[in-house]
């Protein structure tokens, strides 16, 4: 998948103010043009435009076997609601999300249109981000006005950038996991900041548990209110945002997994920072997608408990029928290899045969990805394939 | 000397295989640079080049190709884009990691290079093998990126000046910590002067608010140099001097916070924003910046900004708060309440019950280990399955997993030889795999548990024992003699009155009958284990078997010996009288252990083999945990948690874990350590002072600071007061990090209103050892505060 900028994002000092024109790629109408104004708290603003940014170009994870790479960032996704933006990325391992909500309250005037592309955060713009502070003003282009483009046609600057399939993937996961999820603790910022202060790391299952006082700890289970954070010290990418945060609310799945997301309150903004259940678990690979009929068209606004549209600039949505294991349960039940008896089945796999059983609690199979993750990450491609076989 | 048309055409006539970069530039290298081809370039070059490029930016050689690429541009053989991928090559392979020269000689005499590329190396982040930062860190240092600007800049080659403010606008770009380190490090070697200083003020203001938290200590050290000579923006520096306090370390802050002050004497009028600025400083998790930031706010009479940050205090300064806004700060309570119960509520197992024997395997094959789960599957291998068969391939893939648990179930599967570890768990496994494969008896097996932590019920195991025609698996007995509950055993012993054979006799031994002829000697031992786990057994004793551990209750004792460069090695003594060690005798261990540990995933499994007593199996790990503080242990997370979950005594060796978990370099070990201190102090399940001697025992080892982290996390502030004030009289003054653990006791003795004594030691009370402080360190200002309390 290709991204197609008419420009590169530009930063224009004008003596006055900053001016913040983000390129943008095709969207559901090509080169939309959603908002041309001033952020209220610029300096909010840029910081958390700058941490979207750096999660983009982040690996919280490299696995084994993998020297790190010189990172090739994808683009922040941005959304308009009508209302509001939204701004959101991925880290480079799919195993943080984050996204900036800038509010109807942040913004001195509401987006022309609905819709969803992606912006260029290049390095002068994360120069100019980083100069922004006080009251300095921002002045925010999301979109390049048509005109604009009908002049420069001459001048269209073309900058390929891979769509990563599994940002797509994840999207769609993040937003399931996020439905699912309940409201943990409530903090107050100085109490997370202090909580990372102290380099909160460690492998395995780990959780941050209220603490009296209002603070937070490491502990190594669950408690009331304590969500999941295996790979504590991806939460640090809040740290810049915590100054300007007026109270820091968690999220933790509602059952089974421990992953969590952490929801700033800021002022005329909201950012949501989304950790998987382990660092070496991308959300690509959740699988959710296989048991939903939603489709990543959505998101999920964790404070209003409401979904949001987001099309991304593709010409399909996230089809369950995309994710590998769904190709590999077609492939086994075109292949023959699932064979029913009652309530349990037996589909021959590439090095074994493998029993899928009916149970209350829901079905079984002797593979070693059920014996892993059961059915927290959705099931596996032998259950997948019994399903598929099953008549209709 | 060729031409350089002749050349090329040369190099077109190569093979496929053989056009490489270093073929090119080893043929080019005589051609004379100053004529440019005529005939047209082989196409293959270009892309040839660019991917040599591409590979460069993305991979540190360690030596300078950078210069063949240069000399193919200069040559007009090739046209490259200077983009990021191209600075990011030349960035790695400019120059060499032993060698200055190569570098030196590039940016002194291609000046096309050094006009139009090099001043892109401050823009271009990198990553990976190649930054500047990483090929620094990795190259002798004169050879580095670092030395060679700075020769560059002393010839004049590169302006001073511009280097420097390329450092500065390098460190605003948002750069990780590690790749920001290069230019604070640069700019520091080019030792700016005042002057400079003070001309770069609106550029060291900005990055005040950097997320790098050495970018803000090198910013605000420059302006403090400002301020001496008079020129500091007073305004903008306040403005931006919240994001300072909020640095992690305690330099920082304090240094913002004497600038604030002195801002404040010469600028009333600014006494608003610093008093909201100096209010940040309360929310610090130090509190010397707590008492630095209440001090400065008091001479502002901003009662409102402590007043809503009274919570976030240290218990010393919320007390200080307390008596100046005429209330009452509650310091945080203990969070004790916020653990469950040990080990009553302990569960059977995390495993589902209802799996099949396939399901289970299967599980325990992807790596699963809970102890309930393995023993529910022993149980149903040994009572035979059909559906293990089809378990084969999964289970020839799990025996590459050397060592572990998952490997000896596959052998179990598979007939195949199990691990070589002494210990009978892996003897357990081997007579069931015996059992899998027909070569032995199925049957019920003895030792599978019945109730939480491997406790295995009397009447349940004389019952199966009565069920088996013959004499048992040898392995399963002893493992059930040992975890045979202390409940209902005279109803047990009467229903074995007529059980047959050395393995009845030993049964009704076990559960409280009379002494027979010992027979199988780990049997014997076993069943003296399970009668009287903590007592000297006369019986054994007069049979022969007197060693500790086996008829005889072993005391252990941990030894840590100092080395050079201070290491402590750990060792175990043994007493009364220690005996070699034995797979069907899991209650000895010796001094010295030989043959392998169990890895992580067999000690929950491990932990249950004597539910009476821990101290054999923390014995047997505890130098693991010790170790634990200096390298990365995946055993000591779960020898962590077993503290916690052991039902049984907890005694010098289980205090030594706990003592060595606190200390430990991972984080999450040193929360389980915390957790383990808040469920087991309290409670009373390990002595505080049997704690204290182990902390004594370990103090040279330990590093303090840990210690009273783990401790004040553990949020049972009346236990860490009582600990403390057993150890500290213990230790010597000049003790290394002493003013960590003075500070956690004075905070909580405060937060707890316990005026910390300690009991009369062989060292004498706490009050005298604090009394014996002298001179003005921090640990004797604070033991002078802790007598003041008294």
């Amino acid at each position: 998948m290709i991204y197609t900028y008419l420009r590169e994002s530009a930063v224009t000092d004008t003596g006055v103010d900053l001016a913040i024109d983000l390129a943008t790629s095709g969207g559901p109408a090509p080169h939309p043009y959603f908002f041309d104004g001033f952020v209220e708290r610029a300096d909010i603003a840029a910081a958390a435009l700058l941490v979207v940014a750096r999660v983009a170009r982040t690996r919280f994870y490299t696995p084994p076997g993998m020297l790190a790479a010189v990172l090739r960032a994808a683009d922040p996704v941005v959304t308009s609601d009508g209302a509001g933006l939204r701004f959101e990325s991925l880290s480079a391992c799919c195993g943080v999300y984050c996204r900036l909500d800038l509010l109807p309250t942040g913004l001195d005037r509401p987006p022309h249109a609905r819709g969803t592309t992606n912006v260029d955060v290049n390095p002068p713009m994360r120069d100019a981000l980083s100069g922004v502070a006080g009251l300095d003003p921002l002045h925010l282009a999301v979109g390049a006005d048509e005109l604009r483009v009908t002049t420069m046609d001459g001048a269209v600057i073309e900058r390929r950038v891979p769509l990563p399939e599994r940002w797509v993937r994840s999207f769609a996961e993040v937003h399931l996991i996020a439905r699912s999820s309940a409201a943990g603790a409530t903090y107050t910022p100085a109490a997370v900041r202090r909580f990372l202060q102290s380099q909160p790391r460690g492998r395995g299952a780990l959780f941050a548990v209220p603490a009296p006082g209002g603070a937070l700890r490491l502990a190594s289970r669950p408690a009331p209110g304590g969500v999941g954070v295996a790979g504590p010290e991806r939460l640090r990418a809040l740290d810049p945002l915590l100054r300007h945060a007026t109270r820091v609310r968690t999220y933790g799945p509602s059952a089974g997994d421990t992953g969590s997301a952490w929801l700033l309150d800021l002022p005329g903004a909201r950012f949501t920072l989304q950790l998987s259940p382990s660092p070496s678990r991308a959300f690509s690979g959740e699988g959710g997608i296989l048991t939903s009929d939603e489709a990543g068209h959505q998101g999920w606004d964790l404070v209003d408990a409401a979904p949001f549209d987001r099309h991304l600039p593709l010409d399909e949505a996230v089809q369950a029928a995309d994710q590998p294991r769904m190709r590999a349960a077609e492939a086994l039940v075109a292949s023959g290899a699932v064979t029913r008896s009652g309530d349990t089945a037996t589909v021959r796999g590439t090095d074994a045969d493998y029993t899928v059983r009916d149970t209350p609690a829901g079905e079984r199979c002797t593979c070693a990805w059920f014996a892993t993750h059961a059915l927290r990450r959705g099931p596996c491609k032998h259950i997948l394939a019994v399903r598929l076989h099953r008549p209709a | 000397m060729a031409t350089i048309d002749a050349v090329l055409a040369d190099l077109d006539r190569l093979p496929a295989d053989k056009r490489t970069l270093w073929a090119v530039c080893g043929a080019l290298e005589k051609v004379d640079p100053g004529v440019p081809p005529a005939a047209p370039v082989p196409a293959w070059l270009g892309p040839l080049v660019t991917e040599a490029v591409r590979w460069l930016s993305t991979t540190w050689p360690q030596s300078p190709y950078f210069a063949d690429i240069r000399r193919l541009e200069r040559l007009g053989v090739v046209t490259l884009d200077h983009d990021d991928t191209y600075v990011l090559a030349m960035v790695s392979a400019l120059g060499s990691r032993w060698d200055a020269q190569p570098r030196l000689d590039a940016l002194r005499h291609d000046a096309e290079l050094r006009d139009e590329v090099f001043w892109r190396v401050f823009e271009v982040e990198g990553g990976g093998e190649v930054s500047l930062a990483n090929v620094d860190r990795h190259s002798r240092p004169d050879a580095g990126w670092t030395a060679c600007l700075t020769v560059l800049v002393a010839e004049g080659v590169l302006p001073r000046d511009r280097v420097q403010r390329e450092c500065l606008r390098a460190l605003g770009r948002d750069f990780s910590a590690y790749r920001a380190g290069f230019f604070t490090r640069l700019h520091t070697l080019l030792d700016p002067g005042v002057g400079e200083v003070v001309a770069a003020q609106p550029v060291l203001v900005r990055l005040l608010r950097s997320p790098v938290a050495a970018t803000v200590s090198f910013a605000l050290g420059h302006l403090a140099t400002v301020d001496a000579a008079g020129a500091l923006d007073d305004a903008a520096f306040v403005a931006a001097s919240a994001d300072a306090l909020a640095v992690a370390s305690r330099k920082t802050p304090l240094g913002a916070l004497d600038l604030l002050d002195r801002i404040l004497a010469r600028q009333p009028g600014l006494a608003a924003p610093v008093a909201a600025a100096v209010a940040v400083g309360l929310e610090h998790r130090h509190r010397e910046v707590q008492a630095r930031a209440l001090a400065l706010l008091r001479g502002l009479g901003a009662r409102d900004l402590v007043a809503e940050r009274a919570e976030l205090l240290e218990p010393t300064v919320a007390r200080e708060a307390a008596a100046w806004l005429g209330g009452t700060v509650t310091a945080p309570a203990a969070l004790l309440a916020d653990l469950p119960a040990l080990p009553a509520d302990l569960p059977l197992s995390t495993a589902d019950d209802d799996r099949t024997a396939g399901e289970m395997a299967a599980a325990l094959l992807a790596g699963e280990h809970d102890p309930g789960l393995v023993e529910r599957f022993l149980a149903a291998a040994s009572r035979g399955s059909d559906e293990l068969a089809a378990l084969a391939r999964p289970a020839r893939k799990a025996l590459r997993h050397t060592w572990e648990l998952r490997r000896n179930i596959a052998a179990v599967l598979l007939g195949e030889a199990l691990d070589r570890v002494p210990h009978l768990l892996v003897a357990r496994l081997g007579e069931v795999r015996e059992i899998v494969r027909g070569r032995a008896r199925p049957g019920e097996l003895l030792a599978t548990p019945t109730g939480p932590a491997g406790w295995l019920d009397p009447g349940v195991f004389v019952a199966r024992l009565a069920g088996w025609d013959g004499a048992p698996h040898r392995h399963d007995l002893v493992a059930a003699l040992l975890r045979l509950g202390a409940e209902g055993r005279p109803e047990a012993l009467r229903a074995a009155r007529d059980l047959p054979g050395d393995a009845g006799a030993a049964a009704r031994y076990a559960l409280g009958g009379p002494p027979a002829p010992v027979g199988d000697p780990a049997v014997w031992i076993a069943a003296a284990r399970g009668r009287a786990p903590l007592g000297d057994d006369p019986h054994l004793v007069a049979a022969g078997l007197g060693g500790a551990g086996q008829g005889r209750a072993a005391r252990y004792e941990l030894v840590m010996t100092p080395h050079d460069h201070g290491y402590w090695a750990p060792s175990l003594v043994v007493h009364p009288a220690p005996v070699p060690a034995a797979p069907d005798q899991p209650t000895v261990v010796p001094p010295e252990r030989r043959g392998p540990d169990l890895m992580a995933d067999w000690l929950p499994w491990a932990a249950q083999v004597w539910p009476h007593d821990a101290e054999p199996f923390f014995a047997a790990d505890v130098q693991e945990v010790v170790h634990a503080s200096f390298s990365t242990s995946r055993r000591t997370p779960p020898i962590l948690d077993a503290l916690r979950t052991h039902p049984g005594r907890l005694g010098p060796l289980s205090a030594a874990v706990l003592a060595a978990g606190m200390t430990t370099a991972e984080a999450g070990d040193r929360a389980r350590a915390a957790e383990a201190f808040a469920a087991l102090v309290p409670t009373g399940r390990l002595d505080p002072g049997v704690l204290a001697d182990a902390m004594v025992v370990l103090a040279g080892h330990a590093t303090a600071n840990r210690w009273a982290a783990a401790l004040r996390d553990s949020g049972a502030s009346a236990a860490v007061v009582d600990v403390l004030a057993r150890l500290l009289p213990r230790l010597p003054r000049d003790h290394h990090g002493l003013h960590a653990l003075l500070a956690t006791l004075h905070e909580e003795a405060v937060r707890t209103g316990i005026r910390p004594a300690g009991p009369p030691g062989p060292d004498g009370r706490l009050a005298d050892w604090l009394a014996g402080f002298t001179g003005s360190s921090k640990a004797a200002r604070t033991a002078r505060a802790l007598l003041d309390e008294a």
